[in-house]
Formats: structure tokens, sequence, C-alpha cells
């Protein structure tokens, strides 16, 4: 079995005139914890729409576990153990936190897994106590620790996490860093996090990639890309001028 | 669960003694409200669920109707229930896997469309293969075999309703409801699941039709198609809140006799009273009757 669990061979992704993401090149490797950078509009979420199958890229080929997924749908993608979250969580706010994360467990590989998966998933992010509460009543930063919840139910190989910690003070970011290295250790993850807050994310990772107008400008270990010029323009410079 | 079956065979004893008990109009009102109790459920199986607004039900029902039209002198009467419920559900997995992947007005409007096609294409048929516009059934079975083949029916599709439900269908149903694209990241081949469900909800339709077929004894087209049918079976589920089971068995019930109630009383205005009673249902409680909290809100008259 290869040991690439995702493969992004030239990817790029047009919308009318706007070309989001331009030939992005890219591989990740079974049990890598890599870091997602860049502006807003850089096209961190439409690169993950890409590889999750939500929305196909114009260009190029995106490879998961070997195999090419051009023309598949997002069933097809979840069920080569893809998993994701969303920048506006998209749980289903009608049902229970419970029926949500059994949702997800059901039709993944999770059910593959027992129904013990269940209740494991909810205590390893705290959510026990909620299980009866109706998902579209609870605050973002719930809902967003509730699609973890679900993603972790369809038993996935690879985890792509979009700013589960957006809106959170700097302790709390840090929390959720350990949150995510502890279940990368439990479920044996492959993960990719897309993060805002800089500091926490390349203290955490073991690799950063820099996105910068659709472009992948950096990719490689936190300290190299902070050393990175290209970077230190695009994006870090801005911040230390601040 | 515990509950529901000993409910729903207690509720079947007691309608079953109808026809032994009431004067024979009611027996026919009570029919007609089973009718739409098979008609409102089925399509809160699907449309409840996913929120996919089919207007299919008058096509569902009319083919059923004619499958005994067309099979009654070759085929047992039971047999073609069974038969009219394939032919629907046939009918159904077809039309929704070409237009399933359209939402909202456009599925509505084609589903819509499909039925007057439908309708067209029999009236065709008749006239062209056969010299004919409608159709005489004769030996009819007798109006309390009707009745309880109807009851059975309701009750088959208000268990069958639960355990879709509680089913991998059912919940897979919700979440396409909720959010199509989310549910599909999850695992859920939404396209076999859509044509699964409308598959199976149009059964209970099309089996209807085929048993209240008798009833009538001449069919034609427009009254086996007529698109009354299946806009009275829409209201039904919306007025009773098509989430539940309870709200299309209640509305059922009450639309039935209330349209029968004030087309006898108020035979030209009718309509226009039954029409404002609807505008008002919607406005003041738009999930349905199930979902207003009666209670509470009694509970809250009281404290005043």
């Amino acid at each position: 079995m290869s040991d690439l669990i995702l493969e992004l061979n030239g990817v790029g992704m047009q919308f009318g005139g706007l070309k989001a993401l331009s030939n992005i090149s890219m591989r990740v490797r079974r049990g890598e914890f890599i870091g997602i950078i860049g502006p807003n509009g850089a096209g961190k979420t439409t690169l993950f729409n890409a590889i999750s199958g939500v929305i196909p890229p114009t260009a190029g080929e995106v490879y998961v576990a070997g195999k090419p997924m051009r023309g598949r749908a997002p069933d097809d993608f979840c069920k080569l153990g893809v998993a994701r979250t969303f920048q506006t969580p998209r749980i289903f706010p009608d049902m229970t936190v419970r029926d949500n994360v059994r949702f997800a467990h059901t039709f993944g590989n999770g059910g593959r897994q027992g129904i013990d998966l269940i209740d494991q998933v909810m205590h390893a992010v705290g959510m026990v106590e909620d299980e009866n509460d109706i998902a579209g009543a609870m605050p973002p930063a719930r809902q967003r620790q509730l699609e973890i919840a679900m993603a972790l139910a369809t038993s996935p190989r690879l985890l792509l996490l979009d700013e589960v910690a957006a809106g959170l003070t700097e302790g709390e970011v840090e929390e959720v860093a350990r949150l995510i290295l502890r279940l990368r250790d439990d479920y044996d993850l492959t993960v990719v996090w897309i993060e805002h807050a800089v500091k926490t994310l390349m203290n955490t990772v073991e690799r950063v990639a820099v996105l910068n107008f659709g472009e992948l400008i950096a990719d490689g270990t936190p300290a190299q890309v902070a050393a990175d010029q290209k970077v230190i323009d695009a994006y870090l410079g801005e911040e230390e001028a601040a | 669960m515990k509950s529901f079956l000993p409910a729903v065979l207690v509720s079947g004893a007691v309608l079953a003694l109808a026809p032994w008990l009431l004067p024979e109009f009611w027996v026919s009102l009570l029919m007609t409200c089973l009718m739409y109790v098979v008609l409102a459920v089925s399509w809160s199986m699907f449309s409840g669920a996913t929120r996919y607004l089919s207007l299919a039900s008058t096509a569902l029902f009319g083919l059923g109707a004619y499958t005994t039209a067309w099979g009654y002198e070759v085929l047992p009467w039971p047999l073609l229930i069974v038969v009219g419920a394939a032919v629907s559900a046939a009918f159904a997995a077809v039309l929704g896997a070409a237009v399933l992947h359209l939402r909202g007005t456009y599925f509505a409007i084609l589903t819509f469309g499909m039925g007057e096609l439908v309708k067209h294409t029999i009236t065709y048929i008749e006239k062209s293969a056969f010299g004919t516009v409608g159709r005489v059934i004769i030996d009819v079975p007798s109006n309390e075999a009707v009745y309880w083949t109807v009851l059975a029916l309701a009750l088959i599709t208000v268990v069958a309703f639960r355990i879709v439900a509680d089913s991998r269908l059912g919940l897979a149903m919700r979440g396409i409801g909720q959010d199509e694209q989310r549910a599909a990241t999850f695992g859920v081949d939404t396209r076999r699941i859509k044509v699964m469900g409308f598959a199976l909800s149009a059964a209970f339709a099309g089996a209807v039709g085929a048993a209240m077929a008798v009833r009538w004894t001449y069919i034609d087209p427009h009254t086996a198609f007529n698109p009354l049918i299946g806009f009275q079976t829409v209201l039904i589920a919306m007025v009773g809140g098509a989430s539940t089971l309870r709200g299309p068995v209640i509305a059922a019930v009450a639309l039935s006799v209330l349209s029968d109630v004030l087309r006898l009383n108020f035979p030209y205005f009718y309509l226009i009273l039954l029409g404002t009673l609807l505008i008002l249902s919607v406005l003041f409680m738009p999930r349905g009757i199930a979902a207003v909290e009666w209670g509470r809100l009694l509970g809250r008259r009281q404290a005043r």
C-alpha cells in the first residue's frame, strides 16, 4: 500500500474569470500533520473543497490513497477515509447532537467500527452531556467541536480541519491544538489544519503550506517557511509591520 | 415503538367495526379520510424528510387506479393492488432518476408536469388503441370489502412510515433534507437514497389508487388523475406537519371531514372557505398542527 494518502497534481480551480487555485501540486504522507496558512481569499477553503469532493477542481488531478478522484462524489471521498469540517459549521441543525454523530457514523466507514465509536468520539470532544441538545441551537464554537466529533465518527484516515479554532482566545486555541494532537495519536490520523492563529499553528504542526492568491508559495517545516522571503512578503510581513 | 404497534392495532380494530356501526355516508367519508391518510403519510415519508416537494401524488394514485381499470378482468383485485404499487414505484424510480437532481420549485413543477404527461398519454392510448374514453368496472367488491382494504393500507402505511423513519434510509433522507451536500460528505449516496425513498413512498399511493378504483365503477383519466388529489395530499401533509407522523394523520381526517361538510353546506363557495382556512393555518402554524405546543398554549391561557 502506498505511503501517500493524498496527492495533488497541478490542481486548479477557476470560477468564471477568477482563478481561485492555480497549479497546486502537493503530496501528503500517511501520519503527517500539516498546517495551511495564507491571507483571506488565498484559496485555503477552495483547496479543501477540491480534496473532499465538495467542488471538483477544474484542472489537474486529486488522488486519495492512490486513487484518481475525477468525477467522484463527496461520498466516495468519505468512503476512502477523507473527513472534513467547515469554516461555517455545517451540522444537521434540527437533529440532536447524538443523532448528528450517529448520522456521520452510520454512512461512513464508522459503521464497521461498532456503535462504541459514537460514545468514544463524543467523549473525546467533551460533548457527552450535550447529547440530547438540538445541534442548531448551540453556539458556533460548540458546533465546531461537534463537527470534529462527526468527522471522527466516519472513522477517517485524513482529517481536514477548516478554522476549527476561529473566534477563540489564544489560550483556547492552544487547547484546540492539544486536542487535535491527542486525536491524531488516538485515531492514527493524518491531519491538515487551516487556521488563522499562525503562532499556535506553527508551534503545533510538522509542516506548513502557504497559499497566496491561489498559488502555493511555500511548503516546508515551520522554521523553513518562517524564514522564506516570499512568505514574509505575502503574509507574515503584514503581521510584523502591524 | 413499544406503545406504537398496540396503538395502531387497537385503532385499526375499532375502525374496522365502522361498517356495522355507522350509516353508509359516514363509512364512505371515513374511507376518504383513510385514503388521504395513505397519500399524505406516504408523501411525508419522502417529501417531509428530504424536503423535496413532490406534486406527483396525482400521477402515482392515477397509475394505481388505471392498473385496476386495465387489469380488472384479468387479475384478482388484491393482486392488482400489489401490481399498482409496483407500477407507481417503478414510475417514480424512473421519474426520480431523471429529475431528482433538481430542487425546490423546479422539482415540484416537473413532478406535476410528468403527472399531466401520464394522464394525456393514457387518454391517447385509450382513444387510439381501444377507441374509448373511460372504462366501466363491473362486478365490484362490496363497500365493506373496499373499506377494510383501504383501512388495511392506511395501517400498513402508518407502520411503514415509522419503520422508515427509524431506518438508515430515513436517517439519510432527513440528512438530505437539512443539508444534502453535507450528508454526501458523510458517505451518503444521495442520488440512490433519493430514488429509493421516492419509489418506496410512491408504492403506497399506487396501492391506494388501485384499491379505490373499484369505488367509481366508471373510470376515465380526468377522474383518476384529478389534480385536486395531489394538491390536497400536499396541503394535508403541510397543514399537519410533514416531518411528523401524527400531523398528516390528524390533518387527513380534519381536512377530509371539513371539505365534505363545507361542500354539503356551502356548495358554491366551499373552496373559498377551504382556501382561506389553509392560508390562515399556513400563516399561523407554519410547521403544521403537530408542531403547535398545545399544552403550553393552554397552560399560558390558564395562567392568565
